[in-house]
């Protein structure tokens, strides 16, 4: 799975800026969905992230499958994912691995967690990246991994506050890194869907 | 400079940056970094009237420090933890000679005063430092972090208040997270709890929640959603048709 974008389509839909109306768009609607639940509820979450692949799909991202780039993503995905999931455990003497919730509703959840974290990632390292990158007259990707951190960073504000920006946007450097590194979304995509699963299995 | 190359400089600094953050947050602020939030059932010592009673009791967590170790935290065995104590080293005055000190998270039966300015929400905690099974002042050197969960994540503003010598005292809180975990800094230990101030106590004379707000107008902003997400499906739409 790699973000390509097609020629065929028009430069509006490509626009970094229409991306970003559309990210906010996206944004406002689950957070008027899920209410006081913010992001405890789960299918707000599944219309963020249905939205947010439509706009993908809009902007010409098809996934295409080579199984060399796939392999060399999902190693580095589970690099990038045990990385992050390390910071908070060295942090904390008391964590333990089980899981948090009864199978049946841990099994629902870790779906919608892999659905938002897959979609989050084809939208930003896939979709916006490229879309930053080729709109950019340098061609640097820096630019491209800074945009998208930062806007990775804001669409967060609404469901976690403040307090979560400045680790947000580290987190999107890291991913904005590991899509350069392997040249495709599925490492950073790995590595999302893993450290936000550790939640389901991991007491800290 | 290739993009692999500028790829492990970009990881290189998310990392210091991700080291740095997790060295001065803390140590819950669910979730890890994003997705759905997830709570166990809130575990109340005396579940208020109508409220379906989690399986399991809220327990004791006592955990043994050196005098000397750096900083310490003890947190209830929920997930999230419904109670923490972040406390720096050197914060708590020991008897000379001690060498390790006893921190302990107890839920608490409600005392006959109540808070004026709202209602208890969840249990009341009561932090203490022990040094042989004396608990000793409750004085700190620097201030601790005490963090509470909401029993239910209502998006209703929360205050934490300690009860001082038969009266409760807010202390400065904020919202971490998924909107339920708060937190305080205080330089004392003793009783805490959160306080659900847009609920009057029964003692006030005005009974029932209030200011549930509006709420939220989600289908003007779904329909102006769609229409963004059309306006820019358009020209790709519009030029699949020509191909076609």
């Amino acid at each position: 799975m790699v973000a390509k974008a097609h020629r065929s389509t028009l430069p509006l839909a490509q626009s970094p800026g229409m991306l970003l109306v559309g990210i906010a768009s996206a944004v406002a609607i689950r957070t008027a969905l899920a209410g006081p639940q913010k992001a405890g509820s789960l299918f707000a979450a599944v219309i963020f992230s249905m939205g947010i692949l439509a706009l993908g799909i809009a902007a010409g991202w098809r996934p295409t499958w080579s199984t060399r780039r796939v392999g060399f993503g999902v190693v580095m995905g589970v690099i990038g994912g045990a990385v992050l999931i390390a910071f908070p455990l060295l942090r904390s003497h008391t964590w333990h691995i089980g899981p948090v919730a009864p199978s049946g509703a841990l099994a629902t959840w870790s779906l919608v967690v892999v659905i938002v974290a897959v979609s989050e990632e084809v939208i930003f390292r896939g979709v916006l990246f490229n879309a930053v990158q080729r709109h950019d007259t340098s061609g640097s990707a820096l630019v491209a991994v800074c945009v998208t951190s930062i806007a990775f960073a804001l669409v967060h504000l609404p469901l976690y506050g403040s307090a979560a920006l400045p680790l947000d946007f580290a987190v999107g450097l890291l991913l904005g890194g590991l899509r350069l590194v392997s040249g495709t979304v599925v490492a950073p995509a790995c590595a999302h869907a893993l450290a936000d699963l550790s939640m389901g299995w991991i007491v800290v | 400079m290739n993009a692999s190359k500028l790829g492990l400089i970009v990881c290189g600094v998310a990392l210091v940056a991700l080291g740095a953050l997790w060295h001065t947050l803390p140590v819950t602020t669910p979730p890890l970094y994003d997705g759905a939030c997830m709570s166990d059932p809130y575990r109340y010592l005396s579940p208020p009237a109508g409220t379906h009673e989690a399986a399991a009791l809220p327990a004791t967590k006592n955990l043994t420090v050196s005098t000397t170790s750096p900083a310490t935290e003890l947190t209830t065995n929920e997930s999230p933890p419904q109670a923490q104590l972040l406390i720096e080293q050197g914060s708590i005055a020991v008897p000379t000679g001690a060498t390790t000190v006893q921190l302990s998270i107890e839920p608490v039966t409600p005392p006959t005063t109540l808070p004026t300015d709202g209602v208890i929400d969840g249990n009341i905690y009561k932090f203490t430092a022990a040094v042989k099974g004396t608990v000793i002042s409750t004085e700190l050197a620097h201030p601790a972090t005490i963090v509470l969960r909401s029993s239910a994540t209502t998006g209703q503003p929360r205050a934490i208040e300690q009860l001082v010598s038969g009266t409760w005292h807010r202390v400065d809180a904020s919202t971490l997270g998924c909107d339920d975990v708060h937190l305080a800094t205080s330089t004392t230990l003793g009783d805490f709890a959160l306080i659900d101030t847009t609920t009057r106590p029964p003692s006030s004379g005005v009974s029932g929640s209030s200011n549930t707000g509006n709420a939220p107008p989600w289908m003007l902003i779904l329909i102006g959603a769609l229409g963004v997400i059309a306006l820019i499906s358009r020209p790709f739409l519009v030029e699949r048709t020509r191909r076609g």
